[in-house]
């Protein structure tokens, strides 16, 4: 071969070896969707949950319907409450389920599928109780609220449908009679998630009911490429939100003890006013003068903060008070609402889940002029910008004293990006497109936050179209357990493995309150704050089961106390606004704590 | 040949068959990582460019992108290709795909801003870190540009990046003093820095460019309230509510992905920006061919409908109704539009008839039931309207046409419960709608006779 050929043939075979390893690599140079490399924790952390669901019998699968037709409501629910509904201490069950729509967008009557609830038994395990209970409700399920509105002790239910709603009153036997017509509920609206609270402190829980949008099912939204996808509330108007006030004792002629009615006094109080696509609500004091008000979280829209007047009306604020909008001034399209203090400020700070592009919104409260928007701070705007959050709540998930944050995750339109998730076998089909991971933030006591990433934890590894989120001591063990429910999916029981896995050193300590109304039938006292001082640390938590998104949760109050092993005092403002100061003690309990039986501290209406 | 030149040549041969190799395994080679281009304009493109699963997109979105994809496989090494190429994409919400060929339309054109200005832009709310680099190498391309430094700002202040986004707002501002947008950046600042007559003096700054600009009455309502000054925040927080909405965007850039979109989202668009400009004949030529094209989309004659009514042409306005009620029998909507088109013809027992339809098919719709009770209003069956006004308020009790509507018929009716009534519904009228002045003088009539 000629010298000329021999070099050639070298360089064209060097050209070849480049060529093939050029047409190797990915041609697209797309790097990884999300901001910065991945700053949290990874899988060398221990396990904190394992999932129970199945070794506790429960089989539940969400039915969201025929798939295809893209009709709006199918992607919201559904919701989950834990509550106690039989008295016997241990935390019992109920999921909502939806159905189909007919070419309507209607609910379609199918008594197939229907609500459950499942009665924890005495050996932890489940028992499916919804047909003997009353509360195989067949609507078109969206969320559950939970709390006693006859104050008889026993916890009650409501439930927000597309259609009619539906109110069950507790019958002390195990089951639940419908009380809708008769209690005056009257709400046909698409409601969402709703909220029991006493707006003004007569001792009877009233009602909020956030209500979504006027759909029409003949309204279509495909993508930007013409491809069919589900419609965002901007095409359609916000629905006005429904305020109920309970007459409690007030008796109409001919009524006797114990008949539960509602007012609406949705105009006069002025909540209707304004329409919002409403989708999460949580009620607690905002502004420090010992009177309830009430956070509504709207999609695409500005979020409400309804300042209670104390005169029965209420004045819309969050729009002065920093917690309407992004920091840029912009609406977001907020779902679920985590609320507690997370700095120990003693000022309620809330966390808004939103959908992907849209980080998830962290309002601090500052004083009592309102909210500062500190998400970037607290390291939970960027890891939360290629999701869309549902459910979320503040519990301290390794009891080590401060509130980390939960959020459930799902997608509401097809993916513009790759995803880098593989869904679960268990999600349909149809519904893969819109899979994605939950998300754990830990807080390292400092008030930010880093993700929790161990794949081995079902909590996090698990890639399936998430909704709902209630938490709650299901094993009463001293730690926080989590129910996901999951659209067209399973529901998802994870047990928290904080106090049952080995730590050198020993578990670290905790102590759950429930807070007894004994002038009220001994209901749970919806709206109370509870305080717990141990030396130099106090702890601040709210008793409001009412918060994430169409969920309802543990209404005892849970502190993660880490090595603390003695309380001094607890402290609790009773809606009413009465303090009281009881004595601490041992930790590792749970305590019930009654108004009246305690110290009644001086100067106690508001603050 | 002897056996020394025989070991030559065997060397040789050897050497030879190396070569021959090697150039045999770079055809091969190239033929598998090039080869599919030369199929043809039509076939699929070079392996650079990004994957774009088309097969669900409407033909006329799938056209125009293959259209660019053929001409960046004629053009590989044009930026401008490629740039023309990930606009489309990006207008059509195939992101991943538009970030890599903006990126490569930035490699093979580096001086053109546009390439990561739009990528940055895009990027924000997926990856900030690179939509920061991109946006600070827009501002090295186009120094002279204030886009891309309030962008960068914007970001960089919701970072809580403030020394830098207040830098780069003022440098915006030095580009163009009249800028609201680095205007209304710096006010967010102040207020975040609790610097509030700043704030306050900003954002009057902004009101005088933009008189109703809503963005700028919203912060101002907040500097008022944080100065105390609840009443005056009050009434700024009125006056938002007779604002419209939407917030238009002057980014010429975006606007120039916006207007390649093809799909059908985009042409309703396209045709209400006729209407609202006065363009009917040409909004009304426009749909009536998009509905020949679309013919599964009820939004189309829904506009085209309302567009023919606009113009006077109920006639025509109820032939496009009646040929899609047919098509989709469904429709709520379709009814009540129908039933309204109807009343303006005069045909009041049919648009009854058409306002029962649409209330059948979506019992809870406020819209309907109201129409429904003006229509029977009109043909005197006040106890039916009544009945009707009431449905509406039960389900949109914000809606203040219900009240009104209501307490216009109690009022009419005369009977001292009725004005009691009418008084109540009147009144929330007016709470709902403020300006009204009709309704306030029906209000006082009714507060009047009442007193009597």
């Amino acid at each position: 071969m000629s010298p000329p050929l021999d070099r050639i043939a070298r360089c064209l075979c060097c050209a070849s070896l480049l060529a093939a390893a050029v047409a190797g690599c990915d041609g697209n140079g797309g790097g990884p969707t999300g901001g910065r490399p991945g700053t949290g924790t990874g899988d060398s952390e221990p396990v904190l949950f394992e999932e129970a669901t199945d070794r506790l019998s429960v089989d539940f699968v969400h039915d969201a319907g025929q798939t295809g037709r893209f009709f709006m409501p199918e992607m919201v629910p559904p919701g989950a409450a834990l509550f106690d509904f039989d008295r016997d201490g241990d935390l019992d069950l109920y999921l909502v389920n939806s159905g189909s729509l007919d070419d309507r967008g209607q609910p379609a009557a199918d008594p197939t599928v229907a609500n459950r609830l499942y009665r924890q038994a005495a050996d932890g395990r489940f028992e499916d109780v919804s047909i003997t209970s009353g509360l195989a409700d067949t609507g078109y399920g969206m969320g559950v609220a939970v709390g006693d509105i006859n104050n008889d002790g026993y916890p009650d239910l409501f439930l927000s449908n597309l259609g009619p709603d539906r109110l069950f009153l507790n019958q002390r036997d195990g089951t639940f009679l419908d009380i809708t017509t008769a209690a005056g509920i009257d709400n046909a609206s698409w409601s969402t998630s709703v909220a029991m609270f006493d707006l003004d402190r007569d001792g009877w829980l009233d009602l909020y009911v956030t209500n979504y949008v006027d759909y029409r099912a003949d309204t279509k939204c495909p993508d930007n490429s013409g491809r069919p996808d589900y419609c965002g509330p901007q095409v359609f108007d916000g629905q006005p939100d429904r305020l109920y006030r309970n007459l409690g004792g007030e008796r109409g002629e001919g009524e006797g003890a114990g008949t539960v009615r509602f007012a609406d006094i949705s105009p006069q109080a002025g909540v209707s006013r304004q329409g919002g696509p409403g989708l999460g609500v949580v009620c607690a004091d905002f502004n420090g003068d010992g009177w309830p008000d009430i956070y509504v979280a709207n999609d695409h829209a500005a979020n409400f903060l309804w300042i209670n007047a104390q005169d029965g009306t209420f004045r819309e604020e969050a729009f002065f008070r920093g917690g309407a909008l992004s920091a840029g001034g912009r609406p977001q399209a907020s779902m679920g609402i985590a609320c507690g203090d997370i700095d120990g400020n003693g000022r309620i700070d809330l966390l808004l889940t939103h959908l992907e592009g849209e980080n998830n919104a962290l309002y601090m409260g500052v004083d009592e002029k309102g909210f500062r928007e500190s998400g970037q701070k607290a390291g939970l705007a960027l890891p939360s910008l290629g999701y869309t959050g549902f459910g979320t709540q503040f519990l301290d998930l390794d009891n080590d004293g401060d509130l980390d944050l939960l959020v459930a995750n799902g997608r509401v339109k097809r993916a513009t990006r790759e995803s880098q998730s593989q869904p679960d076998e268990s999600v349909p089909e149809f519904w893969k497109i819109y899979a994605e991971r939950n998300h754990v933030f830990l807080n390292d006591g400092s008030g930010r936050f880093q993700r929790y990433e161990n794949r081995a934890d079902p909590l996090v590894s698990r890639v399936e179209v998430s909704r709902g989120l209630a938490t709650g001591d299901i094993d009463n063990d001293g730690d926080v357990d989590v129910v996901i429910c999951n659209t067209a999916g399973p529901v998802r029981i994870l047990f928290n493995n904080c106090n049952t896995s080995t730590r050198p050193g020993g578990g670290p300590h905790w102590l759950i309150v429930r807070t007894e109304l004994s002038d009220r039938g001994g209901r749970l006292a919806l709206g109370a704050t509870v305080t717990v001082t141990a030396g130099k640390s106090t702890f601040l938590r709210l008793v409001q089961p009412a918060t994430s998104f169409l969920s309802s949760s543990d209404p005892r109050v849970h502190f993660g106390l880490g090595k603390i092993e003695w309380i001094d005092s607890i402290e609790v403002r009773w809606p009413d606004g009465t303090l009281e100061r009881f004595s601490g003690g041992e930790v590792d309990r749970i305590v019930t704590i009654g108004k009246g039986s305690g110290e009644v501290q001086p100067g106690q209406e508001g603050s | 040949m002897t056996g020394a030149n025989e070991a030559a040549s065997d060397a040789g041969r050897g050497r030879r068959r190396v070569a021959v190799a090697g150039v045999v395994g770079l055809i091969i080679v190239l033929a598998i990582a090039i080869g599919p281009a030369w199929r043809g304009p039509r076939g699929a493109p070079p392996s650079d460019q990004p994957e774009v699963d088309l097969s669900d997109a409407v033909a006329e979105v799938r056209d125009v992108i293959q259209a660019a994809r053929d001409r960046v496989t004629s053009s590989p090494e044009s930026g401008a290709a490629w740039g023309d190429l990930a606009m489309l994409l990006r207008a059509h919400g195939y992101d991943q795909s538009a970030d890599t060929a903006f990126r490569r339309a930035e490699e093979l054109d580096g001086d053109e801003f546009r390439w990561p200005y739009l990528l940055g832009v895009s990027l924000e709310n997926v990856d900030p870190l690179e939509a920061e680099r991109c946006l600070r190498r827009a501002i090295e391309l186009a120094p002279e540009n204030a886009l891309p430094r309030l962008f960068l700002a914007e970001m960089l202040a919701e970072s809580g990046q403030v020394q830098e986004a207040e830098r780069l707002f003022q440098e915006a501002r030095e580009l163009d003093s009249l800028n609201t947008r680095a205007l209304l950046g710096l006010a967010r600042l102040k207020l975040a820095q609790g610097t509030l007559e700043d704030a306050e003096g900003l954002c009057r700054q902004v009101e005088e460019l933009e008189p109703q600009g809503r963005m700028v009455q919203e912060l101002l309502a907040r500097v008022l309230y944080r100065q105390g000054r609840r009443e005056e925040a009050e009434r700024v927080r009125r006056r938002l509510e007779t604002m419209p909405q939407v917030e238009t965007s002057n980014d010429p850039y975006v606007a120039e992905v916006l207007i390649l979109r093809r799909d059908p989202n985009w042409i309703a668009v396209k045709a209400q920006t006729m209407l609202e400009q006065g363009q009917t004949q040409r909004a009304v030529e426009y749909l009536e061919k998009v509905i020949a094209e679309y013919p599964g989309r009820v939004g189309f004659p829904l506009q085209l409908a309302r567009a023919l009514g606009g113009a006077g042409e109920a006639g025509r306005a109820r032939e496009v109704l009646e040929r899609a009620v047919a098509d989709f029998p469904e429709s709520a909507e379709l009814r009540l539009v129908l039933g309204l088109v109807l009343g303006e013809l005069k045909e009041f027992d049919a648009a009854v008839v058409s306002f029962e339809a649409a209330i059948r098919r979506k019992p809870d719709y406020a819209d309907a039931w109201l129409w429904q009770g003006r229509a029977l209003r009109d043909r005197e069956e006040h106890q039916r309207a009544q009945r009707c006004f009431r449905q509406a308020i039960r389900f949109r009790p914000d809606l203040p046409d219900a009240h009104a509507a209501l307490g216009e018929l109690l009022l009419a009716n005369g009977s001292a419960a009725d004005l009691a009534e009418a008084v109540r519904a009147l009144e929330t009228a007016v709470d709902l709608a403020p300006g009204n002045v009709q309704w306030r003088s029906r209000l006082a009539e009714a507060r009047r006779r009442l007193e009597k």
